[in-house]
């Protein structure tokens, strides 16, 4: 694929200013229809979709020395739980009907993030020490279960839920030079593997998985290695011959991926792709492998801790010292750039939580 | 668990090969570096082991490189990273590591190294609550001193890879 035609768009977007310490994940946070925040420090706070919010409070949801990667929320018998993980341990709150923090269980060793299932229990890949789940069972006590390394269990890095199968939750792991991994969970809440599979001709470091089914397709998934190749599949339990694709401009270290609409989002250490269309042309058979397709890609030239698309509109971007929302609506419809200009505007005062408008340049490529 | 040594049994410094050292000091300070065979191939399963790739030069390189930039914790033991020719943060160890410690030595004693987990082990290790390190203050080192950007070390720091 070469690279035939280059433009350059500009779209707007709100700087968040929450002040503190570095917010180092972000996430939906279902309970109130807003956004959660994590930071380096261990603490929790929560906005709503458009400006800060006094209700719930912050709180210091993990001690730990190392930043907090990932949060998920749970529910069981009406019971609100709070995961947190850092690369040196996890922790799960149970909440009282106010949202306190009632009771607090840590668990030694880290994790590269947290999850919670459709059935309330929480998975962990723990990186070499395989995966967990954390069930909050009766009278407050957890329930660990572990899945542990072996020879096809060899790392567990990032996770998926893809759907059920035969009542089993199912949920794909990328597994770094270990493969994807596909684990179900029973009632028991045991995390089984179903399959462990890589690529037989490549040498390949899965860091990203996630689902794309559609009621044609339910288990199809899409797969990043760290070379910035992307595997697409039609079903992630029987598949063998994943259609490979690689935008040839993709710069840095790949990071991340996620789906929506059909489009593919990138995010490597140089920035963020936005893919168009390469999911939905491959859900409908139009990608198939050794042909050359025709797509467009927007670039935004950002270095991210992180970035997440939550609630399918809001594309939230960590940066160091800032954190930014764009309307993804703006961003994949190419031509619909509105603003003009790179000024960036505080609304507020140091110390109190902002929302200014920012405009930010990207870049518009086409490739064949 | 890691216990008091038995008594009788040899000092680290007593029972290695003089093969196991590197033969030059580090400059500055004059450190002498021994290459663990726990953390080449001769440990556990559970122990971090440096890639196969990363020739003993560059191993020590790493260290000494650590010892210039005093990457260093509050307990003295020190960090680095290994970089590409793209300025690309490499891979240390068989599992994604892209961190090495030196760990600290009492006495005269050489120091080693090794890759460490990008998440901590759950499982318990002889250092105790040192195994949980590096905290934030290494990182930010490791950003002062133009070894990583920002971005890259809160990415580290919070078990992600970069």
């Amino acid at each position: 694929m070469n690279l035939i035609e280059q433009g350059e768009a500009h779209i707007s977007g709100k700087l968040i200013d929450l002040g503190g310490p570095v917010i180092t994940w972000v996430g939906e946070m279902p309970w109130i229809n807003g956004f959660a925040y994590g930071d380096e420090d261990g603490w929790l706070r929560f906005s709503s979709l458009d400006g800060p919010l006094k209700f719930p409070a912050p709180f210091r949801v993990v001690e730990s020395e190392r930043a907090i990667n990932q949060v998920a929320f749970s529910v069981i018998d009406s019971i609100k739980y709070i995961g947190a993980s850092t690369a040196s341990n996890v922790a799960i709150h149970q909440l009282d009907e106010n949202g306190v923090s009632v009771r607090c269980q840590t668990f030694k060793g880290g994790g590269h993030g947290i999850y919670a299932t459709q059935s309330g229990e929480f998975v962990v890949p723990l990186g070499p020490g395989g995966l967990t789940s954390l069930f909050p069972g009766p009278h407050g006590r957890i329930i660990q279960r572990v899945l542990k390394p072996g020879p096809d269990v060899r790392y567990c890095y990032s996770m998926c839920r893809i759907g059920y199968l035969v009542e089993r939750e199912l949920w794909a792991c990328a597994g770094r030079s270990g493969g994807l991994m596909v684990v179900v969970l029973d009632d028991r809440h045991v995390p089984t593997l179903l399959r462990s599979f890589r690529s037989a001709t490549r040498p390949t470091d899965y860091v990203s998985v996630y689902g794309v089914g559609t009621t044609d397709h339910p288990y199809a998934y899409v797969s990043l290695s760290r070379d910035g190749l992307v595997d697409l599949g039609e079903n992630i339990i029987t598949d063998k011959t994943p259609v490979t694709w690689h935008f040839p401009g993709t710069e840095g270290v790949a990071y991340s991926l996620f789906a929506a609409e059909g489009d593919l989002f990138i995010l490597t250490s140089k920035g963020l792709y936005v893919c168009f269309d390469i999911v939905r042309w491959f859900l409908e058979g139009k990608l198939t492998g050794g042909e050359r397709v025709l797509s467009k890609v927007r670039y935004l030239a950002m270095e991210m801790i992180d970035c997440a698309l939550l609630y399918g509109r809001w594309l939230m971007i960590l940066q160091p010292d800032r954190l930014v929302r764009l309307d993804v609506r703006d961003i994949v419809i190419p031509g619909q750039s509105i603003t003009v200009g790179q000024s960036v505007e505080r609304e507020a005062s140091a110390g109190v939580s902002a929302w200014a408008d920012i405009t930010l340049e990207t870049v518009e490529l086409a490739v064949a | 668990m890691g216990g008091k040594r038995k008594k009788g049994k040899k000092g680290p410094g007593e029972r290695r090969g003089n093969q196991d050292y590197w033969p030059h000091r580090t400059n500055p300070k004059g450190y002498r570096y021994y290459f663990h065979p726990k953390h080449h191939g001769g440990g556990s399963s559970t122990d971090s082991r440096w890639k196969p790739d990363i020739t003993r030069r560059e191993e020590f390189t790493i260290f000494e490189i650590s010892v210039r930039l005093d990457l260093s914790d509050d307990r003295g033991n020190l960090y680095n990273v290994r970089k590409g020719a793209d300025k690309t943060v490499l891979e240390l160890g068989m599992f994604h590591e892209q961190l090495a410690r030196f760990w600290k030595p009492s006495g005269d004693h050489a120091w080693h190294g090794h890759p460490l987990w990008p998440v901590s082990a759950g499982w318990a290790t002889n250092r105790g609550k040192e195994a949980h390190r590096p905290d934030r203050s290494v990182f930010r080192k490791l950003v002062e001193q133009g070894v990583l950007t920002e971005q890259q070390s809160y990415r580290l720091n919070s078990g992600r890879n970069i």
